[in-house]
């Protein structure tokens, strides 16, 4: 099945796509808000200052979630690009992923602040016993440039706990 | 924009790891499988059937191992 899988590109590490625009639609429960100054404690791979989403995932769902920059930018900038979203390796793992299917691409929130990820996890890991009990958080890291002059490139981490519920 | 999901690559670490591990950004990402080893003395294995250095870390939280990795072909 993994041969299959990987022969259709399922695992493909990499993909670019087109800037995408439009409502962000995850509630606040969905949302995380970076630091401007990150701190607290981290993990081999969840880095000092990651901010968690409150509402966990369950393997099954298929949700938005949204990273509110407001924080982090100053009150008159926005976000302009959303340069990279990437799953960690732990997420690799687990077979959780960022959707890219239609309409489900990452966005940049036409209010300028937020932007807007979808997550999955594929179906044949669904079962997997990582997910019993707390689950696992996974880290989701998130790359954005903004319209200031000369812009500002920011980096945070946002980190995901899924479980079964 | 770029999305990058990470990939899995069979990774081997006797007495410790059998199987597809996650890697994202060259870190690798396992849960150890077998009960052999401490997977954190874990020094070298075999990454797509070639040896590789090791370097492997424990995450406080989760039941994840991550490991760097040095080619040795």
């Amino acid at each position: 099945m993994l041969a299959h899988l990987l022969a259709f590109g399922v695992f493909a590490a990499e993909v670019v796509l087109p800037p995408g625009h439009g409502e962000a639609i995850a509630g606040a429960e969905h949302t995380t808000a970076p630091l401007k100054a990150p701190g607290g404690s981290g993990s081999a791979s969840i880095p000092l200052g990651a901010t968690f989403w409150a509402s966990p995932m369950d393997p099954a769902d298929r949700k938005p979630y949204a990273i509110d920059w407001s924080k982090v930018l100053e009150a008159d900038e926005q976000v302009d690009e959303l340069v990279h979203v990437t799953m960690s390796e732990d997420g690799a793992m687990v077979g959780v992923q960022i959707d890219t299917s239609e309409d489900r691409t990452p966005i940049i929130d036409a209010g300028g602040k937020k932007v807007q990820v979808w997550f999955l996890c594929l179906p044949e890991f669904q079962d997997d016993p990582a997910f019993s009990g707390a689950g696992v958080n996974i880290a989701v890291t998130c790359q954005i440039r903004t319209d200031a002059e000369p812009y500002r490139q920011i980096e945070r981490t946002s980190v995901l706990t899924v479980r079964q519920q | 924009m770029i999305v990058n999901n990470g990939t899995r690559r069979a990774l081997t670490i006797a007495g410790v790891f059998e199987g597809l591990c996650g890697e994202s950004n060259g870190t690798l990402s396992f849960i150890p499988n077998q009960t052999g080893r401490d997977p954190l003395a874990a020094r070298g294995g075999l990454l797509d059937g070639e040896p590789v250095l090791l370097e492997v870390k424990s995450g406080a939280h989760h039941p994840f191992f991550n490991a760097t990795y040095r080619s040795l072909s």
